[in-house]
């Protein structure tokens, strides 16, 4: 078969070219072409045995036309990339979204972290102790006697004559102090349980006790770390107000209010329109209580304070509702 | 305690609103709960005075009463009760008064005559209970004066929420104490003058005696013999002064009694002195099991703790706690004895508390009377029914009292005080400080120490840091410098738990679980349905109080409140639940029984689908599979590398042959199971459950932080298919076992990526399918190396499991 005439075959290919519409028709095009077996490289191939004269005219036109070609396609190829990736992708973006789902920590333990993790930025270390608990530890040694009208403040649960369901965590402390030497810095959180079920009770709830111990150690200091507390929890603007109280692990005792979070002292329903919130118990601690753990009252000072968990959740959470806490409703729990 | 600042005013001439007082007491130790106007909702009734009576035309029991109520006319009143008399006093509603109970009057015609308001009884008007006629008010308050104001009832009243160790403020005179301290102001005690040097002499000792067996118990016990008695209600001034206080007037005896109590704190108890058989009052314990009625016409059962008041025949009365019925002061009692004692306060907290009665009797008691107050109050409340020309009181009481208390000295140093309050003040300050609340203070030889007597009503004061806090109290909180501790317990290193605790959490939760708190006790209802019963019963920790059934035992196991929680959401139409929770279970100690065991447990559980479904994604149901990839994401993340065998023993809730035991070091620390369908029913869960539950110890013990990284593969892994059939029974983690147990050097992973039961197979045969990848730390592996080791898992297989390679029959 007599190989076509370079011109036919220039003439063939552009024309292919310019009707490929595709990269891959374009590659076939290349292929038919500029290919092992394609129309430029037998026509090249057959040079040899051409007529001396025709071969370096049909040479040098042959290669031409290999450049030419080998430019045009990558040119075209170029061009249909680019017009394709112009091209607007065929998705809804509005579709939602495959989430990757986490779950969620109870707000108690949210809260109980964040407030742990203040002290432990103060300096504080983090004690516990049993739910279950010798009435000794729950209330001689924190200078509570049986048949002292004190006990009345918290509601009991017994197990035994002398075996209670911890009332508050302040049990710890003397845990702690039995086993270790001052100076010691701890903040004690825990479930804690009172024979008493209301709107605004649970019969178990959460606290955290926080207990510092060392030479030296004034209410001013104990005022000190219950602002900066205070503050970190919520913000420096709310203020604190000490009320002198009567706690019998403590003295002097006092009641630890803060400026209303809700209605910044405005006054609104949370604060019942006084502007002060009830957030904490404190005090020096008792000398008796030093004694029941052996520790010298002539050199060391200290201060304690408690807090219920439960009420710094609704406040810095808006929870409106106690029960809401042991409900264990997914639709609740999924918002922390 | 409800304090009425009218009659506050009488005490100590205060200038501060109720506002401002209320704040200050707060401020100073005392909560003011709510300042109330308790009678506030009788502010439009006034008073009137019946000028004339005419009888009613058309009604036999009517009366038309012309009522000068201040105004220039008078009103006509039709009024049927019998006891109207022309120039009394009454309280009259006028049109538009709402009265309690919600009644709302109108003008109105009754019987044809016209009726321009109401003249009321005092039940009427919500202030007593007495029904019995029109309100007969003293001659001499002027009509047109709104009746609150004339009755004194108009006054604001102090709710005031006392701690417990300030007995001494449960009375007027100790809020009055504290009011002149923050005010600056004069304070008036009231003493009888008349009575006060007639101990033990005179008429009494012919009319009463007094032994007091358990000196222990009643170190003072005081005694008053009254006649001439004519009990009836007392004047309204009195009856106001009470219901403003919140206690219910009765009688001009009893009323006197409860008047002293509040005005001084110390109870007082009337006897019919005729109903005392001979005369002889004996205090003593009671015997076990001797029965007593008190005024509440309960029968109770003594034992011989209580203290109880005799005579020569019955018991008359628990001490300090309520009198007997059989000697109560009756419409007939014309004598009385009156009784004003010292008891032990634990006694009588002990004996209210077995008796089921806290009165305010016993109140004041358990907390501790003043006992330089006894006498008083007694010569006090005499010469009031005295007054009140109730009775005549006999020359001389009796006083059993052997031993002086003692009073209360402490030593006090300024110093230590300042330094135990971050405050700089002077010793002077602190003397005018202490001095201002009723403190006796001396110098002693030492100059920087103060001999300071406690006066007898504060019992809560016993040492100087008692005194630090009056100091601090007077001073005010908020004025002491806030200061940061300097101490070197702040660098100490954190040993708890806590930490790792909120570790296993923080893991769960980014396994897709929502933590679940549980209360730590459950009603045995919860736990038959939970299977916890027969061979599987768990001796729990009980309760011995709880508040209902439903909370009587501590939980031995978290399993039934997650299911619990469960069966709830499901009720509220959430089908897809992933839920753990950590907590503690608590058994009984055999042993020691002040020390039950406790253990911490983190369960988990999923039901519904594996993942929430998408648009183009329908997610399959959660199976057994996903609770285990669950577990051993949660033990990798601790690199713990547990084992999952077939459960040795089942579990109750547990469903047969859907559960793994999981084990850490030999030790069975955890389990995965599928619940079974039958304990899924009793909690009305009707899909299926599958529960991760694991020891918090095995993560404790188990854990490890260290890393160690190793070399990232350099040279080209081969991996190797093989497929086996084997009977159904097989278990495919044994395989696995095995073949890591060879512990072929360039063995890199064994993974199953097909289990195959169908057509292909018998029928009681599998097919499962591995993937072997080979590789080599130090060269490119070739394919004979790979082949003997292939060959040789291949042959181990063979040796070890009934199997066969497909194509083999």
């Amino acid at each position: 078969m007599a190989p076509e005439s370079i011109d036919g075959i220039e003439e063939q290919a552009l024309k292919a070219i310019e009707g490929a519409d595709t990269e891959e028709k374009l590659q076939d095009i290349k292929t038919e072409y500029l290919g092992r077996k394609g129309k430029i490289t037998l026509f090249l191939r057959n040079i040899p045995s051409l007529p001396p004269e025709e071969k370096p005219v049909a040479g040098k036109k042959a290669n031409l036309l290999k450049n030419r070609l080998e430019q045009e396609i990558s040119d075209k190829i170029q061009a249909i990339e680019e017009a394709v990736s112009a091209r607007p992708a065929d998705i809804d973006v509005t579709l939602p979204g495959r989430k990757p789902k986490t779950g969620t920590l109870h707000p108690i333990t949210k809260i109980q972290k964040e407030i742990c993790s203040i002290f432990f930025k103060l300096g504080f270390q983090i004690a516990e102790g049993p739910e279950i608990e010798a009435d000794w530890y729950n209330f001689e040694a924190l200078n509570i006697p049986k048949h002292h009208p004190a006990r009345d403040m918290q509601d009991t649960f017994y197990i035994s004559d002398s075996v209670v369901l911890r009332t508050h965590t302040s049990p710890i402390q003397i845990r702690y102090m039995e086993k270790h030497e001052p100076p010691i810095s701890i903040i004690a959180p825990g479930k804690v349980y009172r024979c008493d079920s209301d709107i605004t009770h649970t019969p178990m709830f959460h606290q955290i006790e926080g207990l510092l111990v060392d030479k030296n150690i004034s209410f001013g200091d104990l005022k000190g770390i219950l602002e900066s507390f205070i503050h970190n929890l919520f913000d420096k603007q709310t203020s604190l107000r000490f009320r002198p109280s009567f706690f019998p692990f403590t003295e002097p005792s006092a009641e630890v209010d803060i400026k209303c979070v809700m209605c910044r002292g405005a006054g609104c329903r949370v604060c019942s329109n006084t502007g002060w919130l009830e957030v904490l118990g404190s005090g020096m601690v008792h000398p008796a209580v030093f004694e029941n753990v052996g520790y010298d009252t002539s050199v060391y000072s200290g201060f304690a304070f408690g807090m219920g968990v439960e009420r710094l959740a609704m406040l810095k959470y808006g929870i409106d509702d106690l029960r809401k806490f042991y409900e264990n409703d997914y639709r609740f729990l999924e918002q922390f | 305690m409800k304090i009425s600042l009218n009659w506050l005013k009488k005490f100590t001439d205060f200038k501060s609103s109720p506002e401002e007082l209320a704040e200050a007491l707060t401020m100073t130790g005392l909560e003011v709960d709510s300042i109330d106007y308790p009678f506030d909702y009788l502010k439009d009734v006034i008073t009137g005075k019946i000028e004339k009576i005419t009888p009613h035309p058309n009604a036999d029991k009517l009366r038309i009463c012309m009522v000068n109520t201040g105004g220039e006319e008078n009103l006509q009143i039709v009024c049927g009760a019998p006891n109207v008399y022309e120039n009394m006093i009454g309280p009259v509603a006028l049109p538009g008064t709402e009265l309690p109970g919600g009644i709302k009057l109108k003008k109105s015609k009754i019987r044809g005559e016209v009726s321009l308001g109401m003249l009321c009884s005092s039940k009427e008007l919500g202030i007593t209970e007495d029904g019995s006629g029109i309100m007969d008010l003293p001659s001499d308050i002027a009509p047109g004066t709104p009746l609150t104001k004339a009755l004194g009832l108009d006054g604001a009243v102090l709710e005031v929420d006392l701690t417990p160790n300030r007995a001494d403020c449960l009375s007027l005179i100790g809020i009055a104490r504290e009011v002149s301290a923050i005010e600056g102001t004069k304070i008036n005690i009231p003493s009888s003058d008349k009575y006060k040097d007639e101990k033990n002499k005179g008429e009494i000792l012919n009319k009463a005696s007094v032994e007091v067996k358990d000196q222990d118990l009643c170190p003072k016990y005081c005694a008053r013999y009254i006649d001439n008695i004519k009990v009836s209600p007392s004047p309204f001034w009195l009856q106001s002064i009470l219901l403003c206080s919140g206690v219910r007037p009765i009688n001009n005896i009893v009323d006197v009694t409860n008047y002293i109590m509040l005005e001084t704190g110390q109870p007082l108890h009337a006897f019919d002195y005729d109903e005392i058989k001979d005369s002889k009052i004996i205090v003593q314990r009671a015997v076990d099991g001797e029965k007593f009625t008190a005024l509440d016409g309960k029968e109770r059962t003594l034992d011989s703790e209580m203290l109880m008041i005799c005579d020569n025949e019955r018991k008359v009365a628990a001490a300090g706690i309520m009198g007997g019925e059989n000697s109560e002061i009756t419409d007939k009692t014309t004598k009385v004895l009156l009784e004003s004692a010292y008891f032990y306060p634990p006694s009588i907290r002990k004996s209210a508390k077995k008796m089921g009665l806290s009165t305010d009797s016993s109140h004041r008691f358990e907390r501790g009377v003043d006992p330089l107050q006894v006498e008083n109050a007694l010569n006090r409340a005499a010469e009031l029914i005295e007054e009140l020309g109730n009775g005549i009181t006999a020359e001389g009481y009796i006083d059993t009292q052997t031993k002086q208390f003692e009073e209360t000295q402490i030593i006090f140093s300024p110093s230590d005080c300042n330094k135990r309050l971050g405050l700089d003040l002077s010793a002077d300050q602190c003397v005018s400080y202490l001095e201002s609340v009723g403190f006796t203070v001396e110098k002693t030889d030492s100059s920087s120490q103060y001999l300071v007597k406690v006066p007898s009503y504060r019992v809560d004061i016993e040492r100087p840091e008692d005194l630090s806090e009056e100091i601090a109290r007077r001073y005010g909180y908020n004025k002491i410098p806030t200061t940061f501790p300097k101490s070197s317990a702040f660098d100490k290193q954190d040993e708890s738990e806590f930490a790792l605790r909120l570790e296993i959490k923080e893991v769960m939760k980014s396994l897709g679980f929502n933590e679940a708190i549980n209360y730590s006790f459950i009603g045995s209802s919860l736990i038959q349905k939970t299977g916890l019963v027969g061979d599987f019963h768990i001796e729990p920790v009980k309760i011995l109080n709880p508040l209902s059934e439903d909370q009587a035992i501590m939980r031995t196991d978290l399993v039934p409140g997650i299911l619990e929680n469960i069966s709830s959401n499901l009720s509220r139409q959430i089908t897809t639940l992933k839920l753990f929770e950590t907590g503690q279970v608590f058994f009984p100690d055999q042993e020691l029984i002040n020390k039950s065991v406790q253990k911490e447990y983190v369960t988990a559980a999923i039901t519904g689908n594996r993942r929430n479904s998408l648009w183009d994604d329908k997610s399959p149901e959660a199976d057994f599979f996903d609770i285990k990839g669950v577990a051993e994401a949660f033990f990798e993340s601790f690199n713990i590398t547990p084992r999952f065998i077939v459960s040795e023993t089942n579990l109750p809730y547990s469903r047969l042959g859907a559960s793994a035991d999981i084990i850490i070091n030999n030790e069975k620390l955890g389990t995965v199971f599928e619940v079974s369908p039958k304990i899924l029913k009793n909690f009305d869960i009707d899909q299926k459950v599958f529960i991760f539950s694991c020891q918090l110890e095995a993560v404790i013990k188990y854990r490890s932080e260290s890393i160690l990284s190793r070399e990232v593969p350099k040279f080209p892994a081969i991996s190797r298919d093989i497929t086996i059939i084997t009977p159904k029974s097989t278990q495919a983690g044994k395989i696995i076992e095995l073949i890591n147990n060879l512990d072929e050097e360039i063995l890199e992973n064994i993974i199953l990526f097909d289990v195959y039961e169908g057509k292909a197979v018998n029928e009681n045969e599998k097919s499962l399918s591995f993937r072997i990848t080979y590789r080599s730390s130090k060269e490119t592996l070739k394919d004979k190396q790979v082949n003997k080791v292939h060959e040789k898992i291949t042959s181990t297989l063979l040796k070890n499991f009934e199997i066969r390679f497909p194509g083999q029959d």
